[in-house]
């Protein structure tokens, strides 16, 4: 019975972790410029994200110890500065995006602008982060987070062609604005692969307490999970694709991504969007800014659990307190959020090769993972996700230049 | 035999103290030479300014930079003596107090002048506490 409750909780995890800002704008972009075309690559994105957690989440499972730890210990403290460095920055302004996808659903709901909320979004996060236990932060986020299902059912109530849909899973190259097309296909990916949802999957199995006897759930978790929320990303291209792609309308501001459920649902759609986004923004708020300071607690050998009372951990509880705050200064400045977010999301797959390639060791050493090393499947996954992070890593930056107007 | 690698079981790894509170991270290791007697080791190093020698040139500068900003006098080195180890595992476990390491000092202070301040933080003193 406690199985399946673990089970049927991680599927939820996941669901309702996988949408949040970048995922949203990135997906409703794609639709609104190309309909269902870059269809393969949100596939590609979620397949490869649930093979990266799965295996940090094994690794953790079998270990007791995190990622970033192994990281560390296995590469030294001169490479992890590296990976520290980078991920520090890039999900900082990830970060930031989310704050900024929070204070701009609320500026629609409330007509007070998106500036004026960044501050109290933080101190709302921060205190869920001071008060909350690590159970409160991942399951209430996943279970609010599950109203992202609307779009599943905007999607079916607009009766896509769903041959049309199916065959977009193939891989097709535009017939105008090439340049676009691959920048879109850059920042879903950067979207859908956040080294951050790993390194925070990876640090919950942890404070979880997973075992060996937690690999049934984590492959559970960091598979169908995954697959049902890469369906509801799906779902959101989809109805971009049928609401703004036939109109010829061009997805600029986050106000024209409000009225994609609109069409479907009339105004309960709009109502419905701004609270998924809102919900799930937020949720991504809270994670992020933990794994922020997992990864340097981690990294450098602090107490760390949002479990323990912040004066058990006084450096993990001040990382968390001064990232959130700082996140929320760039929205509160007025940074337009939706620039933000594609930006943050080019540099988010840019960065993947320092989060990825690792793994190609860390997943094969006997000593740590003894039977439950990769086999040849997981290994071949692993090499053509690495292989992608590199593509990405020299093709990101010249296309945000190329194709990011 | 099973002999315990230094780079590779000590270095970088996740220290605990006797109560398995986290103190920090093997940064380096010393040995200790003399004369008449064979090298051996001596300590575990933890602390900024070892790590940022094994980081590179910047990272050295950065940590002076840092250190003359914040007046910091003590060296901010701790020597953990090698034998206090009691086990190599996932963590290595040396058999000393955490409180009072000079590892912990900035632990401590934050948790003294800014955590503790705020209402809700709970005790720094009082055993491992739970939410």
């Amino acid at each position: 019975m406690k199985k399946w409750a673990e089970l049927a909780l991680g599927i939820v995890t996941s669901i309702g972790g996988f949408l949040e800002v970048g995922s949203i704008a990135t997906s409703a972009q794609a639709g609104a410029e190309f309909g269902y075309q870059l269809l393969w690559v949100l596939i590609v994105g979620t397949l490869s994200l649930a093979f990266l957690m799965e295996m940090t989440g094994r690794l953790a499972a079998v270990s007791r110890r995190t990622y970033v730890d192994h990281l560390r210990q296995c590469f030294g403290v001169r490479f992890f500065m590296a990976p520290l460095i980078v991920v520090l920055i890039v999900s900082f302004l990830v970060l930031a995006s989310e704050v900024g996808g929070v204070s701009i659903a609320l500026q629609m709901a409330t007509g007070i602008g998106f500036q004026w909320w960044a501050v109290p979004v933080a101190l709302a996060g921060w205190l869920l982060l001071w008060r909350g236990t690590f159970g409160v932060v991942e399951q209430g986020t996943a279970i609010l987070g599950l109203v992202a299902l609307v779009f599943a059912v905007g999607a079916v109530k607009l009766h896509p062609h769903w041959g049309e849909v199916v065959r977009a899973a193939l891989p097709s190259a535009p017939a105008h604005d090439r340049a676009r097309y691959w920048y879109l296909a850059v920042s879903i990916l950067g979207a859908s692969v956040s080294p951050y949802l790993f390194l925070f999957y990876s640090a919950g199995a942890v404070e979880d307490g997973w075992t060996e006897e937690h690999l049934l759930v984590n492959r559970v978790t960091a598979g169908l999970g995954n697959v049902f929320g890469g369906g509801l990303a799906i779902a959101v291209v989809v109805v971009a694709a049928l609401v703004f792609s036939t109109r010829g309308i061009r997805v600029d501001r986050y106000e024209q991504i409000s009225l994609l459920l609109a069409s479907p649902l009339g105004r309960a759609g709009v109502a419905l969007f701004l609270a998924t986004l809102c919900i799930t923004c937020f949720g991504s708020t809270l994670e992020i800014t933990l794994s922020i300071a997992y990864l340097l607690a981690q990294g450098f050998g602090w107490e760390w659990s949002e479990n323990l009372k912040p004066a058990k951990d006084a450096r993990f509880a001040m990382v968390y307190t001064v990232v959130i705050v700082a996140a929320a200064l760039p929205i509160a400045i007025g940074v337009d959020p939706l620039a933000l977010t594609n930006l943050s999301m080019t540099l988010t797959a840019a960065s993947l090769p320092l989060t990825v390639v690792p793994l190609l060791v860390l997943m094969n050493d006997r000593e740590v993972l003894m039977k439950h090393v990769n086999g040849w499947m997981t290994n071949g996954a692993l090499v053509l996700i690495a292989l992608l992070s590199l593509v990405l890593f020299v093709a990101a930056l010249p296309l945000q230049k190329l194709g990011g107007g | 035999m099973s002999g315990v690698a230094l780079i590779h079981d000590v270095l970088d790894a996740q220290l605990v103290d006797r109560r398995q509170r986290k103190i920090g991270r093997a940064d380096s290791i010393a040995l200790a030479l003399s004369d008449n007697a064979p090298p051996r080791v001596a300590a575990i190093l933890v602390g900024g300014p070892v790590r940022a020698q094994r980081i590179g040139r910047w990272a050295v500068l950065l940590s002076h930079a840092l250190r003359a900003v914040g007046r910091v006098r003590h060296n901010g080195v701790t020597r953990i003596p090698f034998g206090a180890v009691r086990r190599i595992a996932e963590a290595i476990e040396v058999d000393m107090d955490g409180d009072g390491l000079e590892v912990k000092h900035v632990e401590d202070w934050l948790a003294e002048h800014v955590i503790c301040r705020i209402p809700g933080a709970g005790d720094e003193r009082d055993g491992e506490e739970r939410k």
